[in-house]
């Protein structure tokens, strides 16, 4: 396999749109540590630099969405794929040289992200946590977002089309993620909704009325509850927001589930790829 | 006789569409093997299931004697190489690049020859020009020096000068004949432009709704397609008589219509035939060229 991953990386670095979103990432990141700290610095609080380090666990999946079927698709639309079945490289090792070349690309934008935080931040702003902690989420990150990789390759390597794949790849991504925000706010409906808030003419607030019972609120302890709370681990839309938020509530289940993910959809891909007829 | 390819009753089904239908071909090592048939034909299919594109439906094939469904077959596509329809290159890098890139692939230790493979092909002042700014041509050819990148001796090439110019034509039919002639490789070239096959090719396949019609060698084919005097004679047995007095090559097509094989003049022709009371009415020149034997085959005349 190291006579297709090796080309493949070199294409990977010398390929526009991974360099335009890994531009676009670094970009993103740099605003980012600057809202904070100008924020921080308006609110006179200490400036922490957690609150977005690892808000790429959400950006990323779209910069994947765009990078990955853009190159793993360029194999189809150029017609090079053909150039490794044809000289006799096994489908597995051709679809599998693709993949990694997939969580490399996630693994240099992971890097690029946390340079143009990290260098200004570790200037800028304090850390709240200690190293271990961090090692920990990036490598809850790095999971999840490998689990979006792997679903990107195969869905380019299955549909056999870049442009297609590019359009298909980025709304399920926003299918996944929305399916992580739907979820989330149903688990956070509040129990009761508060009393009325009265504003009068003088600006003098009153409160008016009871506490209502929610009638969306999941309660505790339920069925309901701990289907979504599954959903929101077990899904990677929900990982990404949870991770993305510093609220996971159970890290080596969540990695458990993304490597469960990994195997499952690396298998489907390489079994479906076998078999593909290629044109 | 050595095959480097044989396939035995190949088919190839796409949903309800038969692409290929029982075709059984024997390719010859060292043959520069033309494939003929019309669009839709199936040369195509056939060569996207000898390069493992595709997979039959029904059938097999071999290529240097190792069965397709063997985990050696993966050894034997090694000495191979391929230009499949179009050619397979990656547009945003330059020539040398893509030539870097199919190296490793096909697990060359180093570089070495590339900027001998490009100067063979006549792209090997191209720089730093990327393969999008390339002519059709250009394309064409780097499609083949990448087929020839892993040192092949068997060169599939998939209706290789379509799109190109007249002088793009003869260097391709140049460096076919060299790389056969000199290197030794055997080709599989498919094309429906007749006139350019017949002179290249040492053997023919034809080809028709998936079905191998006729393998014939081009020596045969000349045979069949040899120049004939076509004659209408007034009396066909004081012809005979004539021709057998000649000694020459002749047959009797009808009544009073012949062919002749031989080189004869006319006035000797019309001086004999008239010394056996027979009148040359009308006499013209024909050869039947590849276009027409083809044609014959396809439209179901028998050849033989």
């Amino acid at each position: 396999m190291t006579n297709l991953l090796a080309p493949n990386l070199k294409r990977l670095l010398k390929n526009s749109a991974f360099r335009i979103a890994a531009a676009v990432v670094a970009v993103i990141g740099l605003f980012e540590i600057f809202m904070m700290y100008r924020d921080s610095i308006i609110e006179m609080d200490t400036p922490y630099l957690d609150g977005g380090l690892f808000s790429f666990a959400a950006l990323g999946v779209f910069a994947l969405a765009a990078v990955v079927p853009l190159f793993v698709g360029s194999e189809y639309s150029d017609g090079t794929i053909r150039n490794k079945v044809v000289v006799g490289h096994h489908r597995a090792s051709v679809y599998l040289s693709l993949l990694r070349t997939s969580l490399f690309a996630e693994t240099l934008l992971i890097l690029v992200w946390t340079a143009a935080y990290l260098i200004p931040g570790a200037i800028l702003m304090e850390h709240a946590n200690p190293l271990w902690v961090y090692l920990v989420l990036y490598l809850a990150m790095f999971l999840e977002l490998a689990v979006f990789s792997v679903i990107f390759t195969l869905l380019t390597m299955t549909l056999g089309n870049k442009a297609g794949s590019a359009v298909v790849c980025i709304l399920f991504a926003l299918l996944l993620v929305m399916q992580g925000i739907v979820v989330k706010s149903m688990l956070e409906e509040p129990e009761f909704y508060g009393p009325e808030i009265i504003i009068s003419d003088d600006g003098e607030v009153s409160y008016g009325g009871e506490m209502e019972p929610n009638p969306n609120y999941i309660p505790e302890g339920s069925p309901k509850r701990a289907f979504y709370n599954f959903l929101m681990d077990f899904m990677p839309g929900g990982q990404a927001l949870q991770i993305a938020g510093h609220t996971i509530d159970n890290l080596s289940k969540i990695c458990l589930y993304d490597i469960g993910w990994l195997v499952v959809l690396t298998g489907a891909g390489v079994l479906i790829f076998r078999q593909k007829d290629l044109k | 006789m050595e095959y480097v390819l044989e396939t035995k009753a190949l088919c190839k089904t796409y949903k309800h569409y038969k692409a290929l239908d029982n075709l059984t071909m024997h390719v010859p090592k060292g043959a520069i093997y033309g494939f003929v048939g019309k669009n839709g034909a199936g040369k195509t299919t056939l060569i996207r299931l000898i390069t493992g594109l595709q997979f039959p439906t029904v059938g097999s094939y071999q290529i240097y004697g190792v069965d397709n469904t063997s985990p050696q077959i993966r050894k034997s596509r090694r000495r191979m190489g391929a230009v499949v329809e179009t050619p397979s290159i990656y547009l945003d890098m330059t020539a040398r690049d893509n030539m870097q890139q199919q190296y490793r692939i096909s697990g060359q230790p180093g570089y070495d020859g590339i900027p001998e493979l490009l100067a063979l092909v006549g792209l090997g002042d191209t720089g730093k020009k990327k393969v999008k700014d390339f002519s059709l041509g250009m394309r064409q050819r780097l499609g083949i020096a990448i087929a020839l990148a892993g040192n092949p001796d068997f060169l599939v090439l998939d209706e290789p000068i379509n799109g190109l110019d007249p002088q793009g034509i003869i260097e391709v039919r140049e460096l076919i004949l060299k790389l056969n002639r000199e290197h030794g490789i055997t080709v599989l070239i498919s094309s429906h432009i007749l006139d350019e096959l017949s002179k290249l090719a040492t053997h023919y396949g034809f080809i028709d709704k998936g079905h191998m019609v006729k393998e014939i060698s081009a020596k045969e084919l000349e045979e069949k397609c040899a120049k004939k005097l076509r004659v209408t004679v007034s009396d066909m047995t004081g012809f005979s008589k004539a021709m057998e007095a000649l000694q020459l090559h002749c047959q009797v097509v009808s009544d009073c219509q012949a062919d002749i094989f031989d080189e004869i003049t006319i006035y000797d022709l019309t001086e004999t035939a008239k010394s056996y009371g027979c009148k040359v009415l009308k006499a013209s020149e024909q050869d039947e060229s590849l276009e027409s034997f083809y044609l014959n085959l396809v439209g179901g005349a028998n050849h033989d």
